[in-house]
């Protein structure tokens, strides 16, 4: 014969059993990972020792005011050129043919050594001494490669047309 | 691709590659059956083509169109690649970003699956046309489960359409009329406010993150929990500095795949209803995440109830069962499994020893799995000796089981949820499929607003499927089978009866015909109060249509009449022919997700699993022998004779699991005072329940999200469900205390797996000769009968029926007046279930949001009577039949009529249970009780007061019906340019000489 009955004793587990049982899992798995948290540790001293750890705790706690800080300081134009900029050039370089690119800075490296020469001599050319250099084929050479990089560009600046994001 | 020989298919190009299509099949479609992705967004394969996002152009002949609503022609030249085709794609595609902002790497649906994302990324979107505009609305946060965020939406339609003409509650719509549109709810309210029945379609097709579900966000993502003052600026600056998309599409892939490392999916099937809907589940650690519908799943596609969608809270609850409890005195402690198993087993073996084996009653439960049902059967009958094991389809659906096991032999839904869709009429019967079947009720509303399906509702409330019928027909409480008869024998007397398949393929015509004689027009006009004219047009309708199913529930069931009712529903489809075809057969609606799996599965006191007698002697040899044991040949006792029993003193100790008997046996009073007698019984569920206050022993089980099995819906389709989480503190699967339960009484079972016992049932019933886990992996399904080689049957009867030799038999029934208390009980009392409760509400109650839709029990009165008894909305009234009280708030609605009242059975609160009201009477036949058949005294205690529903409630809400997005409307928008004038082939890029 059974009552209805609701009572419920609950033998919740006391605060140094649930230590213990918690205690069992962590020392299990301290054990079996021994040389891991070893190594863990000495990183951990050395970054104490020089204060990061202190500095990523404040980081941290503060990590919201710190989020909205550094964002709104990255949100100003100079710094949306600045990562924009970086972000170009890098882009820009990427897209560059590595032998092209070679070629154009070896002519650069040569112009560099002819123009030391030059200046050696001090003396700005007359007209007819600049005129007459066009007979030498290095010179013809570099100016059509000029050129060339003028239409280029000429080209570019006619198409540009930005997106929108 | 593979094709039939016989089979007609049409060659068409793609860029000039070839590729097979069937007649009539898109080009998006045909593309993507040989794996060439055409990018889209609107377009899902639930859905069909919506036309609104433009994104899917492609040029054919050398102008664009839409490959979602073209049709492949042979020889078609489809052009994906050259360049005005792009420049088409990469206008439509930078009209919907306008209309939606890109920081996907902090977007809560940046998980793989955005349709937006992946297809900006398929289209190589490297930037935008047009600049991103926010909408001049707030996001509207004010229900419970999900958010509409118009600056994110992208104006697809797929959240219209879902709603319009999928689920079909009809309450999305696209204001195109506006200077900005936006989708709005009902006519224009807050979410909260409208008519929404939280089903989730809208946000489960949402093809960004414009409507999601609350509990992803903020959680999904591992930045997407940044405060909305760190997150703003940091959305601004990516799209100040970003080069292009493709970078960024790289970074917030990474994320997402990131993500999958901590989001679990999970296939599952649902719990709530015998519809058998799965879906996967995601989750973190314990944290439900969503509920995320897949097309691939067999009965639902994509398509949920509120329940199934945002109705798993009661998984997480503080109130769970997680230890075993034993009765001590006047109170219950805790203990060990090893106690408490050790306490069940010895004194079951007391109480066997000295009272015999039969003395002990075994309860299984209709929302456990297969497996479980198959072991406990297996535990009473081989461990304890005894048959007497039942489960709750003896509240419920038996009498429909028995009536047609008496007609066609088998006792469960002729065909599928498909026969529904393409069948002409759909009767439904005692049956609130809109509320107990909610995605089974889609199907039928789709089929209804789409394809001129005909629908006829038998019922005595106007619920929605009433409302939208072309006929509704409202019986006498209790006449059902008088009505049924009487169209049976207009139909025969008209010649309208299908002679051949009769002549064929039935027995016993003559017989039923001549008992038909009394049923008359005149006498069924008189004892159910319908015209001739109405029953006449319903026999018009069943005779016009080429196919009918009939769907039947506790309305029929739950009567003293109801195997005879459920008999007569089969005999009228026997004669109309209207059985072993597509789109004809009977569909009794099973109630919980597993009702027909454990009556499947052997959980009945008269049959082994698979309906095989346990009194033939042949099939016991059969169990004998597998199992190594003596098997009792005497079939058991039900539920009901169980719990007489207990007042007889014949049952000494019962065993439960999963189910609330005291709480859900008609004549509750009774039920509890029974229990109270037992010597010892064992409960096991998830929650303290009111049955387990009479428990000696309590036994913590996982529910259906902490373990594996499969579960049988009503389709009599079998689904494997798998684990998402480990079961709650020490709680356990139900098989695994049987199991453990069972070596402790020495039985000696080495189940590793639920896999282990499904392959031992398929080895020993014949109707799951082909069932395995291997054939049921992910989202595949068997539909039992199952050959051996797999074979299923979603169509039963196209051959032969389940009798020896094939045919059918019309079995004559007659009238069981339903149960009358008496002159003083004035007023007839209906009850049921709702939406977004599962029956008494001891799981649904948990979830705070579906708690805020729908707090308490309502009991539904007439405009009539709420008049005569001067009462109001709010009103409170004590209810009060010979066996019981109770006192609930009244609704006045026009749902119910005259003096009849509908009391919703959502409540744990035994002063407010219908069961404090109903009788012990039942089924002749089935013993299943007679919960239909209650009449009771109305008292007005207060006659206004607080509504027992929200004002909130969709109930209240205001329905806009359309078809589909009316996607005509944006396109005769001033500002809408159609993208196939823009651009033509050879047209492009200032080449042009066209007119525009």
């Amino acid at each position: 014969m059974a009552r209805p009955i609701t009572n419920i004793k609950k033998s919740a587990p006391s605060e140094a059993e649930q230590q213990a049982e918690a205690i069992g899992v962590i020392l299990k798995s301290l054990t079996e990972n021994r040389e891991a948290i070893v190594e863990t540790v000495e990183i951990l001293s050395h970054l104490h020792e020089i204060g990061v750890l202190a500095a990523v705790k404040a980081l941290l706690i503060q990590r919201n005011e710190v989020g909205r800080l550094a964002i709104q300081q990255l949100n100003q134009p100079s710094m949306q050129h600045l990562i924009k900029n970086a972000m170009t050039a890098v882009q820009t370089i990427g897209s560059i043919q590595p032998d092209q690119l070679q070629r154009l800075l070896n002519g650069l490296t040569g112009a560099l050594g002819q123009t030391g020469n030059q200046n050696a001599a001090a003396n700005a050319p007359t007209l007819w001494e600049l005129a007459r250099s066009m007979k030498d084929p290095e010179v013809r050479t570099s100016l059509y490669a000029m050129i060339g990089i003028l239409k280029g560009m000429g080209k570019s600046f006619q198409n540009d047309s930005r997106p929108v994001h | 691709m593979q094709t039939t020989s016989d089979k007609q298919t049409i060659t068409f190009y793609i860029n000039g590659q070839a590729f097979q299509a069937e007649p009539g099949q898109t080009i998006l479609n045909a593309a993507a059956a040989q794996n060439y992705i055409i990018p889209s967004i609107c377009y899902h394969s639930m859905l069909g083509p919506i036309q609104s996002c433009d994104t899917c152009h492609v040029g054919v002949n050398g102008k664009l169109t839409r490959a979602c609503s073209t049709a492949v022609t042979e020889g078609m030249q489809v052009d994906t690649r050259s360049n005005w085709v792009k420049e088409a794609q990469y206008e439509a595609m930078s009209r919907i970003l306008k209309n939606h902002e890109l920081y996907c790497t902090v977007c809560d649906n940046n998980n793989g699956n955005c349709v937006v994302h992946n297809t900006a990324e398929l289209l190589e979107i490297e930037h935008q046309k047009y600049k991103f505009e926010a909408k001049p609305y707030p996001p509207d946060n004010s229900h419970p489960f999900y958010r509409y965020e118009p600056d994110q939406c992208i104006l697809c339609g797929r959240c219209v359409e879902a709603c319009q003409d999928l689920q079909v509650n009809e309450t999305l719509s696209i204001d195109w009329s506006r200077e900005v549109p936006r989708v709005i709810w009902d006519n224009d309210v807050p979410i909260d406010q409208s008519s929404c029945v939280s089903c989730g379609h809208c946000v489960t097709v949402c093809p960004c993150n414009a409507l999601m579900e609350k509990s992803m966000l903020g959680e999904a993502g591992f930045l997407t929990g940044i405060p909305p003052e760190v997150l703003e600026p940091m959305i601004d600056l990516t799209k100040e500095v970003e080069p292009g998309y493709k970078e960024i599409f790289t970074i917030s892939e990474i994320e997402a795949s990131m993500r999958k490392t901590r989001i679990k999916r999970t296939k599952t099937v649902c719990t709530y209803c015998g519809v058998g809907c799965s879906f996967e589940i995601w989750t973190k650690d314990r944290k439900i995440l969503k509920v995320e519908p897949q097309a691939e799943a067999p009965v639902n596609g994509i398509s949920t109830c509120v329940k199934g969608k945002f109705g798993w809270d009661f998984v997480n609850s503080e109130e769970r069962l997680t230890k075993p409890l034993i009765r001590r005195g006047d109170e219950f402690v805790e203990a060990t499994w090893e106690e408490a198993l050790s306490l069940v087993a010895s004194r079951l073996t007391e109480i066997k020893e000295t009272h015999g084996p039969d003395a002990i009653g075994y309860i299984a439960s209709s929302k456990c799995t297969n497996e479980e049902n198959y072991l406990f059967q297996k535990f009473a009958r081989a461990v304890m000796g005894t048959n007497n094991v039942d489960n709750c389809s003896r509240y419920c659906q038996s009498p429909a089981t028995s009536g047609l096991m008496r007609t066609v032999g088998i006792g469960g839904d002729s065909g599928t949820i498909e026969d529904l869709q393409l069948t002409d009429l759909v009767i439904v019967i005692g049956a609130n499929p809109a509320e107990s079947h909610p995605v089974l009720a889609t199907r039928i509303k789709r089929a209804h607003k789409l394809h001129g399906q005909k629908l006829a509702v038998i019922d005595l409330r106007k619920h929605e499927l009433a409302e939208r019928a072309d006929l509704f027909i409202h019986p006498k409480p209790g006449t059902d089978l008088i009505l049924l008869s009487a169209l049976t024998k207009y139909i025969i007397d008209q010649g309208w009866h299908d002679q051949a398949f009769i002549q064929a393929r039935v027995n016993g015509y003559e017989q039923y015909v001549a008992s038909l004689d009394k049923f008359t027009l005149e006498y069924a006009e008189e004892k159910t109060g319908i015209s001739k004219a109405e029953m006449v047009s319903l026999a018009t309708m069943i005779h016009e249509a080429k196919s009918m199913c009939i769907c039947w529930a506790m309305g029929v069931t739950q009567h003293m009449g109801g195997t005879d009712t459920s008999t007569a529903i089969s005999n009228l489809l026997l004669v109309t022919g209207n059985y072993g075809r597509p789109g004809t057969g009977a569909y009794p609606l099973r109630g919980h997700n597993n009702v027909q799996g454990a009556c499947d599965f052997g959980t009945m006191p008269a049959w082994f699993p698979g309906y095989e007698p346990v009194e033939n002697d042949q099939v016991r040899a059969r169990y004998e022998q597998a199992w190594g044991v003596t098997l009792p040949k005497k079939p058991g006792m039900n539920n009901h004779q169980m719990v007489e029993g207990i007042t007889r003193g014949k049952i000494k100790a019962m065993y439960l699991f999963g189910e609330d008997m005291a709480l859900v046996d008609s004549n509750s009073n009774h039920v509890e005072e029974a229990f109270g007698q037992l010597e010892f019984f064992v409960v096991q569920d998830v929650f303290f329940s009111r049955t387990a206050r009479y428990a000696d022993v309590i036994l913590p089980a996982a529910p259906s999200l902490e373990k594996e099995g499969t579960f049988t819906n009503t389709e009599r389709r079998i689904q494997r469900l798998y684990q998402v989480f480990e079961p709650l503190g020490e709680s356990k699967p139900d098989w695994q205390i049987f199991q453990e339960l069972a070596n402790l009484l020495g039985a000696n079972w080495h189940y590793a797996h639920p896999g282990e016992i499904m392959a031992e049932a398929a080895r020993l019933a014949p109707i799951f000769a082909g069932v395995s886990y291997e054939r049921l992996e992910g989202w595949n399904s068997q539909l039992w009968p199952v050959l051996p080689d797999g074979t299923s049957t979603p169509l039963l009867f196209t051959e032969r029926f389940g009798f020896a030799d094939g045919k059918a038999r019309l079995v004559p029934v007659d009238w069981t007046p339903p149960f009358e208390p008496g002159a003083d009980y004035d007023i007839h009392l209906n009850n049921g279930r709702l939406l977004e409760h599962f029956h008494e509400g001891n799981l649904t109650y948990r979830s705070a949001g579906i708690t805020h839709k729908v707090p308490e029990p309502w009991v539904e009165i007439s405009p009539e009577l709420a008049k005569e008894r001067q009462l109001q909305d709010g009103a409170l009234v004590r209810l009060t039949s010979p066996y019981g009280e109770v006192e609930v708030r009244a609704l006045v609605t026009d749902n119910v009529s005259g003096h009849e009242l509908y009391l919703t059975m959502n409540t744990p609160d035994e002063r407010k249970a219908v069961n404090r009201l109903t009788s012990s009477y039942h089924d002749k036949t089935t013993h299943t009780p007679n919960y239909k058949e209650m009449s009771v005294k109305l008292e007005v205690l207060e006659s206004s007061g607080e509504p027992p529903l929200p004002p909130h409630n969709h109930r209240f809400g205001n329905r806009q019906p359309q078809i589909g997005i009316r996607v005509e409307e944006k396109w005769n928008r001033s500002d809408f340019t159609p993208i196939d004038q823009l651009f033509a082939e050879g047209e492009y890029h200032g080449e042009t000489d066209h007119q525009h």
